[in-house]
């Protein structure tokens, strides 16, 4: 059906040209979650804080938040470059950081974050993952890698105390 | 000397010594168990390798285990064959051919992937265990399984422990008559340590005992509250066996977590809060698990002063009498000498410098506290000696029925420590505690190969070293004692004064103390080699170094007498 094939194109073509970007936005009420979506357009790419594409309901979805997964899911889907340390040049908290560190973590990555395995080495997490250091290290740290070893701390350390290793263990990069 | 009054008098002695040690012994032509006899003391009959001609030992046959990490096995031979556990889980068992090394079976157990995140220190696996046509094997899983060891097919398993609380199994099972007895890991993941027991043909479990006594058994009162359920007191290393006694002997970790806040005075005036039986020596009869004495070397432990190391068995003539002893280097660097039959204390000195304890009180067998030199909550003790490591590790001593002598891999390290709050969570590392390692004594050396007098408890001779974690030691009636080191250097040393003899680089680090056996009327000496990966992170820089003393690896080596 090469007529309808071409009119899509043309169709899409004509959106990808006049929308730069689509951005979801959820509004959550006491028993329901609906999800809008905002354009932006081309035009406006000079301001792109600012939006003028109306706000309007992709699609009707209302969720039951009775269902418990229901709403921290939005919060999994965010870009990991996007989270970041809340302490961060936090001077004050890096003592703190350190013996944290010390405590839960040197018997595997060495006190001070000093040890020879380089896989373990977390004065490398600068030169390995950049901006997603941070990233890397709360998922990392939540999660566990229990494959190679690392186990989850979900339940042990809460988020005020990995976030004050983590300010710790950035005074200590290496390098590149 | 004429060469006739030479063996005459060789057979003497060889057989005073027989005599003498009934427990010994054990370890001629094959090498049965983990530590060559049930006494573990890795002294073998055997002299065609003797002092004269250990400088003709070349490599026979070597053979790859086929995983990395480290290895920490025992090999032990039965017949003319090689059991060999390797590291990570283990990952394989193997049957090799003692000769030549060639692969008679291969058994590769059935992990889950997650069993690495609770398991504290290295994914070791140190040995395993025959009787009866049958190879005993502990998981990282915590589980035991037997394999026929003809073929290595599976011949039951059993879940000893759930892997998912923190419980794993590093060592190997001790026989006892027709059962099999293993202990198993989780002192920093707040478990409560016991024996089990299990049938060798069907792997039914037939008694269990507890470290820690539950209420209303002696020894529960010294808790405070509730932390006795999570007081650690594990049995992650080997037991010996008194066949005459039938007491199996078996010592226990550290208590759990390292803080000492939550199970006790916080104090080193210690109350009735001890933690029984935690850093103890227990003796348990071999048919019902009862324990039938006790002694506990660290009461109210908040160094990490795990006691597991391996009781040695040897009857000694300690003032004009034999004594039936139980020889210990523990780890806060005292050399206890009981007496096996009882627990009574008959000595115990200093192996190592040590400055948390002035002396060991001779009339309550209890060590005398530096109170400085006791971490508290928050309250740093700084510069304690030995560290957390020990005066002595794992790392098997070898006790020589030839020289009399005890040879001991030790440690030259001091650490400073504080208790730390922390909440327990089931199957998550619990430590309430903080520490820095990092530090070494005075002398400039990390490590020593110690030679000691155990009746007179003095020092002989020793080797230093540059590096901590040296292989465990063994010696032979070729008037040899032999030693590995983390850069993989495997060493032969005159176990009289010391002279290094021989040397050899195997290409990767070495843990364990080798071992040696007859084949065709030749004397082999084997070594399992792959530098430890786990424990060096504790120790920051001088971790670092021991890290890149050589690489990972995995390998049987044997040697040979070549003219």
């Amino acid at each position: 059906m090469p007529v309808l094939k071409a009119g899509w194109s043309s169709l899409s073509n004509w959106w990808n040209n006049r929308i730069t970007r689509r951005h979801f936005v959820t509004r959550r009420g006491k028993n329901i979650l609906a999800v809008f979506s905002r354009s932006v357009r081309k035009k406006n790419t000079m301001n792109p804080t600012r939006y003028r594409g109306a706000i309007r309901p992709v699609a009707a979805i209302v969720l039951l938040t009775l269902l418990p997964f229901g709403t921290p899911k939005a919060e999994q889907s965010a870009p990991k470059a996007a989270v970041q340390n809340p302490f961060a040049g936090r001077a004050d908290l890096v003592d703190e950081g350190r013996s944290l560190f010390n405590q839960y973590c040197s018997h595997c990555h060495g006190p001070n974050a000093v040890q020879g395995e380089r896989p373990r080495d977390l004065r490398r997490l600068g030169i390995r993952y950049g901006d997603k250091a941070p990233a890397v290290f709360y998922e990392t740290v939540s999660t566990g890698l229990t494959n190679v070893g690392m186990p989850s701390w979900k339940g042990v350390l809460t988020d005020d105390v990995l976030w004050r290793m983590f300010t710790y263990l950035q005074t200590v990069q290496t390098q590149p | 000397m004429k060469p006739i009054n030479r063996i005459l008098i060789a057979g003497v002695l060889g057989a005073t010594f027989a005599l003498a040690t009934s427990v010994n012994a054990q370890s001629g032509k094959e090498w049965t168990m983990y530590g060559g006899d049930y006494a573990n003391t890795r002294y073998s009959s055997l002299n065609q390798i003797n002092t004269k001609n250990v400088g003709k030992l070349r490599v026979a046959w070597i053979r790859s285990l086929g995983s990395l990490e480290s290895q920490e096995a025992t090999p032990v031979v039965v017949g003319d064959t090689m059991y060999v556990s390797t590291s990570s889980g283990p990952r394989y068992v193997v049957a090799l051919n003692a000769k030549d090394g060639t692969i008679k079976w291969k058994y590769e157990p059935e992990l889950p992937r997650d069993f690495m995140s609770t398991v504290c220190c290295g994914l070791a696996s140190r040995g395993v265990a025959y009787a009866n046509g049958r190879v005993f094997v502990t998981r990282l899983d915590a589980k035991m399984v037997a394999l026929d060891a003809k073929t290595g097919k599976e011949l039951w398993s059993t879940t000893v422990m759930e892997y998912q609380l923190g419980h794993s199994i590093t060592s190997p099972p001790l026989i006892v008559k027709d059962l099999v007895v293993t202990g198993y890991a989780g002192g920093e993941y707040g478990v409560r340590g016991a024996l089990q027991a299990y049938r060798q043909d069907t792997g039914e479990m037939v008694w269990k005992t507890h470290t820690i006594p539950g209420p209303g058994e002696p020894g529960n009162e010294s808790w405070k509250g509730d932390s006795w359920k999570i007081g650690g007191g594990s049995t992650w290393y080997v037991g010996s066996y008194d066949p005459k006694l039938n007491l199996v002997y078996w010592s226990t970790s550290n208590a759990g977590p390292w803080g000492g806040h939550t199970r006790g005075n916080d104090s080193s005036d210690i109350g009735p809060y001890t933690n029984l039986h935690t850093a103890s020596q227990l003796a348990f009869d071999g048919d019902t698990g009862k324990i039938v004495w006790h002694y506990q070397m660290t009461p109210a432990d908040v160094w990490d002063y795990d006691g597991v190391n391996e009781a040695v068995l040897a009857d000694l003539s300690i003032g004009g009498r034999k004594v039936p002893a139980l020889m210990k280097a523990d780890r806060n660097g005292f050399f206890y000498v009981l007496n096996r039959e009882n627990g009574n204390l008959l000595s115990a000195e200093p192996f190592v410098n040590v400055n948390w304890a002035k002396r060991i009180d001779k009339a309550t067998g209890r060590p005398v506290e530096d109170p400085a030199k006791r971490p508290q909550l928050k309250k740093w003790a700084r510069n304690v000696c030995p560290n957390l490591f020990g005066g002595k590790n794992w790392e098997p001593m070898s006790y020589s029925l030839q020289t009399g002598l005890v040879y001991i891999p030790t440690f030259n390290l001091c650490m400073d420590i504080a208790g730390k709050e922390e909440e327990y969570e089931a199957g998550k590392f619990y430590l309430a505690s903080e520490f820095d390692l990092d530090k070494a004594d005075a002398g400039g050396h990390l490590s020593e190969l110690l030679a000691w007098n155990p009746i007179t408890q003095k020092r002989v001779w020793g080797i230093k070293e540059d590096l901590p974690i040296l292989g465990g030691a063994m010696s032979t009636a070729g008037g040899l004692m032999f030693y590995g080191d983390p850069r993989g250097i495997l060493k032969a040393v005159d176990a009289m004064n010391g002279a290094i003899l021989w040397k050899f680089g195997v290409g990767t680090g070495i843990v364990q103390s080798p071992i040696t056996y007859m084949a065709d009327g030749k004397q082999y000496l084997a070594v399992v080699a792959g530098r430890i990966k786990g424990p060096p992170s504790f120790l920051g820089k001088i971790g670092q170094r021991v890290i890149d003393a050589s690489a990972e690896g995995g390998l049987v080596v044997a040697f040979e007498l070549v003219e």
